[in-house]
């Protein structure tokens, strides 16, 4: 990763909800959403953010967003502090990066027609006049494969994935940088997924896109992203390359997720690690690493916290278990 | 070839709304073997669900309206009775759906729901039923059953509920256990736990198992033959085997091409278009408005759905 632009960069960052106490003076509990998670996304590139369902993931592409106020930490977008901003700075700065959502039935005002849809980004950005928007709403419903006929509809006469179309098209209204992309295919049809798929990857390349990409399946993220992230109960446990997360993962976790995906090839199905229970309580995770409930290779050692380390080539690990071995070799 | 367990004939459903008659489903034929796992599998819309709820009969007449045959070891299901129904359901057949949730009673303990079955069908006592339903849940590997048989359903994670819901479908021993998309809600790892444990007492009970799904990786991992639904008909039918190594029918190659693979990255292949609404479904082949090698044969008359070598169906001209 030399000399690549850092576009957006976190630090250290926590997410704790608080959950209501049953008495008045017990203990404060909270939810520890996202718990201490470092993490740069380079200019151009596709950020995988996997993981399954109470995990976080959600939650920490929006605080990176400062769609939700962060506990603690920092967060630096194209090198500007985006926790200092003030509200009419960030407002801005929102210009920049967009968020796609998972389901185009709910993220869509079901009152509004598209034109207005699409429009209202660029009226709050103060994007040209009236004449202009009208230009700009008309390109836009272009680039994302849609009529301009489209623009008089109202959202329920579209299907599934011609919703996801017009939620990318307003993501893409004030021409942001980045966009998070929570989720984007996990509603859609195995037929309409793929061109979903295939348009993003297109408007990546034709406008210089920097996505994010939440998503459980991780065959979609195998597609789509360069990085992959993998997290478990907030805490991020490995990151590295694509190519090199899927052919030499390292955490137990990781290894576990990759063979728990039903294949159709025979040939390339594994021999299957299946965890055993569930996912911990993220209102009570377990005392150091947060897997080594679940984990094959747990000692006493996984009761002490593991630091997220970098053994080489940007792969970075959580676990004591790989560490050691390292230090074995 | 043994005998069929289930054998669906020209099943047809229609759904009468406001004068209206919609046909959702348009002559399915398939069997299932016993101790066989088939999949059902087709993207939303195709008429998977309406295909399980007509042999459970759970489809609400005068709105909807079943005709065709489907028998169950030689008895004719749909001539049956309301009453003889409610013994077949749940004894003979049962079915697990996709969201353990909303299919459980949020009121009731998973004890009480799960003795139900027992006091109903075998006309136990509820001190029985209640041993039962613990014998039930160890089957179905829950920690703790003595202590979980109390609790309701909220208490318990989204793989603990549909092992539940399994334990409540396979309590008595059910001929055929349908299930409809029973791993959609859970996540990855949770799935590979379920549908390790059904394959392992459908091994241990010899039940057969329709699976209802839309992952064709699931399929492949655990059915032995698929059925391909489209439009509310029947498009292929072949061993998993077979049909993944080299589909037939244009939908299936497009459905197997348009799937992102770990380890492949090319630009994924789309199947233009979008699934036509039942109210307006295309003439001729449902699939030739978006097929690639439509002609003008399939615009004007229907294929057949001939059946080839080594027990495999497929509805296209091409063949």
């Amino acid at each position: 990763m030399e000399n690549k632009k850092v576009l957006l960069k976190v630090k250290n960052l926590k997410k704790w909800f608080p959950v209501k106490r049953g008495l008045p003076f017990a203990p404060k509990l909270y939810i520890k959403a996202v718990d201490d998670v470092s993490l740069e996304v380079y200019e151009g590139e596709t950020l995988g953010l996997v993981g399954e369902s109470g995990c976080g993931k959600s939650t920490l592409a929006r605080t990176m967003l400062r769609l939700l106020e962060p506990t603690s930490g920092e967060i630096e977008f194209n090198g500007e502090d985006l926790l200092k901003a003030g509200p009419r700075e960030l407002r801005a700065m929102r210009r920049h990066m967009q968020i796609v959502f998972q389901d185009p039935f709910g993220s869509l005002h079901p009152k509004m027609r598209v034109r207005t849809i699409l429009e209202e980004p660029l009226i709050i950005s103060k994007f040209a006049d009236r004449k202009g928007r009208a230009a700009r709403v008309e390109e836009l419903i272009d680039l994302v494969g849609l009529k301009p006929e489209h623009l008089r509809r109202y959202p329920h006469e579209f299907s599934g994935g011609q919703r996801q179309r017009i939620a990318i098209a307003r993501a893409l209204a004030t021409s942001p940088g980045l966009v998070v992309c929570d989720e984007p295919v996990s509603a859609l049809d195995v037929s309409v997924r793929s061109q979903i798929l295939n348009l993003l990857e297109e408007l990546q390349q034709k406008i210089g896109l920097t996505y994010l990409f939440i998503s459980h399946d991780l065959s979609v993220v195998e597609h789509i992203c360069d990085r992959i992230a993998v997290m478990y109960l907030g805490k991020m446990v490995e990151l590295a390359s694509r190519d090199e997360l899927f052919n030499n993962p390292l955490h137990p976790y990781t290894k576990a997720l990759l063979s728990a995906v039903p294949r159709i090839n025979s040939e390339q199905r594994q021999a299957r690690i299946t965890l055993q229970g569930d996912i911990p309580s993220p209102a009570n995770p377990p005392e150091g690493c947060r897997f080594h409930t679940r984990c094959r290779f747990a000692t006493e050692l996984c009761k002490a916290m593991p630091e997220i380390k970098d053994v080489g080539d940007g792969h970075f690990v959580a676990c004591h278990y790989v560490s050691r071995n390292e230090e074995m070799e | 070839m043994s005998e069929n367990l289930l054998s669906v004939k020209d099943l047809t459903v229609e759904f009468k709304n406001f004068g209206e008659t919609t046909r959702i489903i348009n002559g399915i034929s398939f069997g299932i073997e016993k101790g066989e796992s088939v999949g059902i599998v087709g993207e939303s819309g195709c008429g998977k669900s309406i295909t399980a709820l007509s042999i459970m009969r759970l489809i609400s007449s005068p709105q909807g309206c079943v005709n065709g045959s489907i028998k169950l070891g030689g008895r004719e299901l749909l001539t049956l009775s309301e009453k003889e129904m409610r013994s077949v359901r749940g004894q003979d057949i049962s079915m697990i759906f996709q969201e353990p949730m909303t299919s459980l009673n949020p009121v009731m303990t998973i004890g009480k729901q799960l003795g139900e079955v027992f006091r109903f069908h075998q006309n136990l006592s509820p001190a029985q039923a209640h041993k039962r339903a613990i014998e039930a849940l160890r089957m179905v590997n829950i920690a703790l059953p003595e202590q979980r048989v109390n609790e309701y359903p909220h208490q318990l994670s989204g793989g603990m509920r549909q092992r539940v819901m399994i334990a409540m479908a396979l309590s008595c021993r059910p001929k055929l256990l349908i299930a409809d998309e029973p791993t959609t809600a859970l996540d990855v790892t949770i799935q590979a736990q379920i549908l390790e444990l059904m394959a392992k007492l459908r091994e241990e009970l010899g039940t057969s198992v329709m699976l209802i799904t839309h992952d064709l990786g699931v399929v492949s991992e655990v059915c032995s033959r698929a059925v391909i639904l489209y439009c509310g008909q029947v498009m292929e039918e072949a061993h998993v085997g077979p049909l993944f190594r080299e589909p037939l029918h244009p939908y299936t190659q497009g459905l197997l091409k348009s799937l992102p693979s770990i380890g492949r990255r090319e630009k994924l292949y789309v199947i233009r278009g979008t699934v036509p609404s039942p109210r307006d479904f295309p003439s001729g082949c449902v699939f030739h408005p978006r097929c690639e090698r439509a002609t003008e044969r399939c615009r004007e008359a229907v294929p057949e759905l001939k059946a080839l070598e080594g027990g495999r169906r497929v509805r296209c001209w091409l063949y």
